[in-house]
């Protein structure tokens, strides 16, 4: 669905390019979760994804559509959910009028469900809305278009508790077999259920990893324990109160257990060779 | 692939709809503004004074000019942040229907709301003047008529022209753009002058300065050419405001 082969991209000449040889693939059918540090070009990825910025080298395809042309079909069949977006001061209601009609497959169905399961509904003026409401409702509406690819910048940020449940019960109800939703965090814990795919990213866009939350699963172990021997043998040891988090090589004798996200971010970072020896399509660039 | 015209014209129709409901309160509050301002200045120019000449009309199609210029130069208001920009470039709809749409409404549109701030000036001038200064002999209220209409069409393509480079001045910088577009054009102006009077030295004393005749041109030829060279303008300055809304990126 999504494949980006050599990408290049940096915001000035001068300085080192922030994107540099990056390939990706996004199947359909996949939550894919983008994680990386600060300033490692997540945001720009997406940007360059959603063709609002023009690569310096590389070629970005989706569907056969290179995104950066902005056909009226590619923007029929892409949403991007910006951490900070703007919505015009009007009822929802008009809005939905006159923005539902450009998305094909925009169900005023699903944007009622998922209004409900945000605990909102149609008859609200966006201009009185909190800044978290509008993500709401920014966000219900985005996934009632159904287009194809989902692009969504820390989704999370700015949302309550119960905003944060909702958010993972809406997109997990939209997922189908032909939709990709592509979500960059550092909200790990907020989404780390709904992945079906992890990406992480480092600046320069090396991929520390780029494997599917099933191959996480068989290939590593985490836990939290307060042995001091576990500690010791462990990959990696994130110190927490009592004792530490602790990820260890997947093995038979192992139970699988639920991917720890934020662990798994920190053994990327600190042990690259680690993720590569394990997951042969991760690949560590020079 | 050949184009579907039905579904571009559709797809106008709803991008323009979408960009009036979402921008109506600045667009309703600036045909006000301009309205009342006119008003406003009719009354008071009526209550000072019986005056109905022709220099009224000059004064009221400057100001309206301004106000219609300074329009212009929020075309790409909404593209000042970046999530305007987001908005505006993932819209769903051809970089010509974009600016098509804002074309229509800051320069189609625009250039309707003066027409009828203008009358409205002109009808608050009379009316005030009747009122406060009892005129013996009725005022002129005929701004539009046969006496002046000569002049309409090139001080509208004059305007047009202007406007034209705060169009494109609004898609290169979103932000103060009517400033910035007035210190650009002051920089070309003294460019060009500079250039030209250094030209004309240096081709005075060359040996190719060659003496040409006067030409004796007809009022109907400076006009027609006057006109096609603001047409030329209006036409060059779209132009690139379209091509620089199809290159423009996020950041």
């Amino acid at each position: 669905m999504l494949t980006i082969d050599n990408l290049k991209f940096g915001y000035s000449r001068k300085h080192r390019p922030v994107i540099d040889r990056f390939d990706w693939q996004v199947a359909p059918g996949e939550i894919c979760g983008l994680l990386g540090p600060n300033g490692s070009g997540k945001s720009t990825l997406l940007y360059l994804i959603a063709g609002l910025l023009t690569p310096a080298s590389g070629v970005i395809d989706y569907k056969g559509m290179t995104p950066r042309q902005r056909q009226v079909e590619f923007l029929n069949d892409v949403f991007i959910v910006p951490e900070e977006f703007s919505l015009p001061s009007v009822g929802l209601e008009s809005y939905i009028n006159v923005n539902s009609r450009f998305y094909p497959r925009f169900s005023a169905r699903d944007l009622k469900t998922h209004l409900e399961i945000f605990g909102l509904t149609e008859d609200v003026h966006l201009g009185q809305l909190s800044m978290g409401q509008k993500k709401k409702v920014f966000m219900s509406f985005a996934l009632a278009c159904n287009t194809s690819l989902l692009l969504m910048d820390e989704p999370t940020n700015g949302l309550d508790i119960p905003g944060k449940r909702a958010f993972r019960q809406a997109v997990v109800r939209e997922m189908s077999d032909e939709r990709s939703i592509i979500i960059s965090t550092h909200q790990v814990h907020d989404v780390e259920r709904i992945l079906d795919h992890v990406t992480i990213i480092e600046p320069g866009s090396g991929v520390l990893l780029d494997a599917s939350m099933a191959e996480v699963s068989a290939g590593l172990r985490f836990s939290y324990t307060d042995s001091r021997e576990l500690i010791e043998s462990a990959l990696l040891a994130v110190a927490a109160p009592g004792g530490a988090n602790i990820v260890r090589m997947g093995s038979d004798d192992l139970p699988e257990t639920e991917v720890n996200l934020e662990t798994l971010f920190e053994l990327a970072q600190q042990r690259p060779d680690v993720i590569a020896s394990i997951f042969a399509k991760s690949k560590k660039r020079d | 692939m050949r184009p579907d015209n039905n579904a571009a014209a559709s797809n106008f129709m709803l991008l323009l709809k979408k960009y009036v409901v979402e921008n109506k309160n600045r667009i309703l509050f600036g045909a006000a503004a301009l309205i009342g301002v006119m008003a406003l200045l009719g009354f008071l120019t009526g209550m000072l004074t019986t005056y109905s000449g022709k220099g009224i009309y000059i004064g009221f199609s400057m100001i309206l000019a301004v106000m219609g210029i300074a329009g212009a130069s929020q075309m790409f208001g909404e593209m000042k942040a970046r999530q305007g920009r987001i908005s505006t470039l993932m819209a769903p709809a051809t970089v010509t229907a974009k600016f098509m749409v804002r074309w229509c409404v800051w320069v189609v549109g625009s250039g309707i709301v003066l027409l009828v701030a203008f009358e409205v000036g002109d009808l608050m001038r009379v009316l005030s003047s009747y009122i406060f200064k009892h005129p013996s002999t009725p005022l002129q209220w005929d701004s539009f008529r046969t006496s002046v209409l000569y002049t309409i069409p090139m001080c509208g393509m004059i305007y047009l022209a202007v406007q034209s480079f705060f169009v494109l001045g609004a898609i290169l910088w979103p932000k103060l753009s009517f400033i910035k577009t007035i210190v650009a054009l002051w920089v070309m102006q003294t460019v060009t002058g500079v250039l030209a009077t250094v030209g004309l030295m240096l081709a005075e004393d060359s040996l190719l300065y060659v003496n040409i005749p006067a030409l004796n041109l007809d009022g109907d030829w400076i006009y027609w050419t006057g006109m096609g060279f603001m047409a030329l303008v209006c036409a060059v300055n779209w132009g690139l405001a379209w091509l620089r809304l199809k290159e423009d990126d996020v950041i």
